[in-house]
């Protein structure tokens, strides 16, 4: 139908069409202002720096020149990538970054909707707005702090005479335990959760809320002349109407599936549970950051986001097939 | 009115958010002026308040130097990601630490990044005080038979031993000089109640997440190498291949099982190794023998009775040779890389200045300050003040310092271990043991380095704490080898070979 309109437009109405055009752009010219940065940010920031992902296909150091005679030097195509498949400590990687990932989409992605929910159904509205900004300040919390407050928590004592932290103590009294959360095995997989937990579950209502305070209250008033109760009200009307946003945030949730950040695992890890808490992350942040090996993490790094774009494809069809709208 | 409003609002908010954008690009360096030289130069920073480049102390420096200073503190824990951050971005101080030979520094230097100092350090005539550099550590330094830096002296002896020395007093014992008698103080000061309150709430020895330093330090008195030795085939081989190493990791092992060692040392930070032994709760730390002053100076305060020792070693047994660990002898090295410092005349003037840091007048302004203000000399002694404001102004001063030649004031002790620690250094200079593959250079350590460093690490930490066995630290060994040790291993032995200096 488009198609045929434009077929149809003749050379007048098309300079007329244009001119409206830059008329409408002229009269909101403040507001593409306002774009302007935003833009030139992408532009800059993400866009130019693309061309950086060539050296994940040369043996680059930080001193060896990509542009004049380097260009042609040290191209070693998929060595990089075959090196980083192969390598011994791939899988263990992949298994910790899975792990961590998936307990975050399991347990922490629903518990922002739920709190999102509760604070919904609060009727006061004073002590909503104080418990909505006290859920927040967590987030502003430095993740440093938040490593030194888990440690003093759950620190094993150094001697029998001494005792460990308030954690270590309550759990070793109620169970008979004594569980060192540092240590080895899955612990660190919860601490990171709880961490994880603590810290953004507040900040992630946000959203949520932003959604729920769109839903129509006539909704509401027609359902309770129905006689539908508080719980009834929320499974019928308010779920449906942040699914959408729930859907969303699902789909970006599985584009970040092999991220899981290095400076809360870096300030956790002890030589007990490195083994398990050695993710693409904080492995690219020590080999790349640090040592300098830059075409080689960043071959890593682009391995992550070509998995990343499979994931978030894979979660919008599927959102589609499911009858939602997905993303794209 | 409203309209201009938006308007003025639309234009100042992007106007804040481009800059915002555009931030991030640095001003370029330049090249020297050599009638009015500035340069730049990056080090390490342990403070939070180093000396600002205005400072009275720095004024002073830049004046006796005859060029102007601009410091660049990057924090020690992040270091060697800056140093790497400085290379990708090209953007060179004239002066720059190395900390690490990490595999970037390593290509770098390949790359004729930095100016190679082999044959200009020599030049006594130009340089009195550089010449003087210690051979053994620039070979130390050296990539590849070059040298590419001016090293930070550091004390070859330093390792020892911090004890309570009035523990060893009540129960009868005297300083250890054998493992067995270091066993026995450990035992000691574990069930002996040292501090005589009745109450069994002591433990001998604090070992923390840094466990190399009292491991490696506990192998070489047991006779292991220091990290490589030569086998029976004349082979280099890393210390943990020999059995001595493993005699070792059993000794720490009973140890830690008997609870002479603290039971949380692998979460322990090493940030607060001192604090257990100030609180009177344990009476031992093998780390480095300074360590015993800050420890003597501080506990005063907690606890006027404790006394505080150091030793530098113990022996295997009575019959054997002492043998003591060594530092590498320096610690970090500045560079002066090519892009910043442009010509060979720029590099006379750069090495002039850091020839003349190593006179008294510099090196007295880098640890003390300005006469007078900062500090004063009693009995051929520096006397602080401790006046935090005035610390400030030289804070962090010494980590520009190399200390190739030490013509600057020492400070008068305030606590009677300090004078000690000197002996402890003479002494144990004598016994050191040289980890013979410290100037070469395996690619594929330099690259997978701290992967494999890892998996003894952790392969160690656990089978002391109990979490693996004999049989399965074996296999991490061979875990070890063909993640990448084997090629290191073959990679060290080759350089030896070509090694004209140990034949």
């Amino acid at each position: 139908m488009a198609k045929a309109q434009k077929v149809a437009l003749s050379p007048e109405e098309k300079a007329e069409i244009s001119r409206k055009r830059k008329a409408q752009i002229f009269r909101d010219r403040w507001v593409y202002l306002l774009l302007l940065p935003g833009f030139l940010y992408f532009i800059i920031f993400k866009i130019v720096p693309m061309w950086g992902i060539l050296i994940a296909f040369k043996d680059y150091y930080p001193t060896t020149h990509f542009f004049g005679a380097g260009l042609t030097k040290n191209w070693i195509g998929f060595d990089n990538f075959v090196q980083f498949l192969t390598d011994s400590s791939f899988w263990q990687l992949l298994k910790n970054t899975l792990i961590i990932s998936g307990m975050n989409i399991l347990f922490f992605f629903p518990l922002p909707i739920i709190l999102a929910l509760l604070l919904n159904e609060m009727k006061v509205q004073w002590y909503k707005k104080v418990a909505q900004t006290l859920v927040y300040v967590p987030h502003f919390v430095s993740m440093v702090v938040i490593a030194s407050i888990t440690f003093m928590l759950v620190k094993t004592p150094s001697s029998a005479a001494q005792s460990g932290g308030a954690l270590y103590e309550i759990i070793k009294r109620l169970t008979g335990k004594e569980m060192n959360a540092l240590g080895g095995g899955w612990a660190i997989y919860w601490v990171l959760l709880i961490q994880n937990i603590w810290k953004e579950t507040g900040w992630g209502t946000i959203i949520f809320l932003a959604a729920l305070a769109g839903v129509d209250v006539e909704q509401y008033e027609a359902a309770i002349v129905d006689g539908a109760n508080r719980f009834q009200q929320l499974i019928y009307i308010t779920l449906p109407a942040i699914t959408g946003t729930i859907v969303t945030m699902f789909i970006l949730r599985m584009g970040s599936v092999l991220d899981t950040g290095f400076e809360q695992i870096i300030l956790m890890q002890n030589t007990l549970n490195r083994q398990n808490s050695e993710t693409f992350d904080t492995y690219v942040y020590q080999y790349g950051r640090v040592e300098g090996n830059y075409g080689y993490t960043t071959a890593i790094s682009l391995f992550k986001s070509i998995i990343s774009i499979i994931c978030i494809q894979t979660a919008n069809r599927l959102a589609k097939k499911a009858g939602q709208t997905g993303l794209f | 009115m409203t309209q201009t409003w938006k308007k003025i609002a639309a234009v100042s908010v992007s106007a804040v958010m481009l800059a915002g954008v555009l931030a991030g690009c640095g001003p370029a360096t330049s090249s020297i002026d050599h009638e009015n030289p500035v340069l730049s130069v990056q080090t390490k920073a342990f403070n939070a308040d180093s000396a600002q480049n205005d400072s009275p102390v720095v004024q002073a420096l830049n004046d006796y130097l005859g060029a102007t200073l601009q410091f660049t503190w990057v924090p020690n824990t992040s270091y060697d990601e800056k140093v790497t951050t400085a290379m990708a971005a090209g953007e060179y101080p004239h002066i720059m630490l190395v900390g690490a030979r990490s595999s970037s520094v390593i290509q770098a230097s390949r790359d004729d990044t930095f100016w190679d100092l082999t044959d200009i350090l020599t030049d006594s005539s130009k340089y009195p005080n550089l010449a003087q550099t210690n051979p053994v550590v620039n070979h130390n330094i050296s990539i590849d038979g070059h040298v590419y830096g001016l090293y930070r002296t550091r004390e070859l002896g330093r390792a020892g031993v911090t004890i309570r020395k009035d523990w060893l007093d009540k129960l009868g014992l005297s300083i250890p000089t054998t493992i067995d008698e270091f066993s026995n103080v450990l035992k000691q000061f574990t069930e002996g109640d040292p501090d005589g309150n009745g109450v069994k709430d002591t433990y001998g020895m604090i070992v923390t997440d840094y466990l190399d330093g009292p491991l490696n330090n506990l192998a070489i008195w047991m006779g292991a190498p220091n990290g490589w030795g030569l086998d029976e085939n004349e082979e280099l081989k890393p210390a943990f291949m020999f059995p001595e190493f493993k005699e070792t990791l059993k000794l720490m092992k009973e140890w830690y099982d008997a609870g002479y060692i603290n039971a949380d040392m692998a979460t322990y930070s090493s940030d607060k190794w001192n604090e257990q032994f100030l609180t009177g709760q344990a009476g031992v730390i093998i780390d480095v023998a300074d360590r015993a002053r800050r420890v003597a100076s501080n506990i005063a305060d907690l606890n006027p009775n404790a006394v505080v020792d150091v030793f530098g070693y113990v022996k295997k047994d009575a019959s054997a040779e002492p043998k003591t660990l060594p530092t590498t002898g320096y610690d970090g090295y500045f560079v002066f890389p090519k892009a910043s410092v442009a010509t060979e005349e720029d590099l006379d003037l750069v090495l002039r200045v850091m020839d003349k840091a190593n006179d008294a007048e510099a090196e007295n302004l880098m640890n003390y300050g300005i006469e007078g203000t900062h500090y004063t000399v009693e009995d051929g002694f520096a006397v602080k003040n401790t006046d935090e404001a005035l610390v400030k102004e030289y804070n962090d001063l010494n980590q520009f310092a190399t200390n190739i030649v030490n013509n600057g004031l020492t400070t008068k002790y305030t606590v009677d271990v300090a004078e000690k620690i000197d002996q402890v250094y003479e002494e144990n200079r004598e016994y050191v043991v040289p980890n013979p593959v410290e100037p070469y250079i395996s690619d594929t350590y330099s690259t997978k380095g701290p992967q494999l460093d890892a998996i003894m690490a952790e392969a160690n930490t656990k089978f002391i704490v109990g979490q693996m066995s004999e049989a399965e630290w074996d296999a991490q060994v061979e875990r070890w080898l063909s993640q990448g040790g084997q090629n290191v291993i073959d990679e060290y032995n080759e350089s030896y070979k070509n090694d004209d200096s140990v034949k």
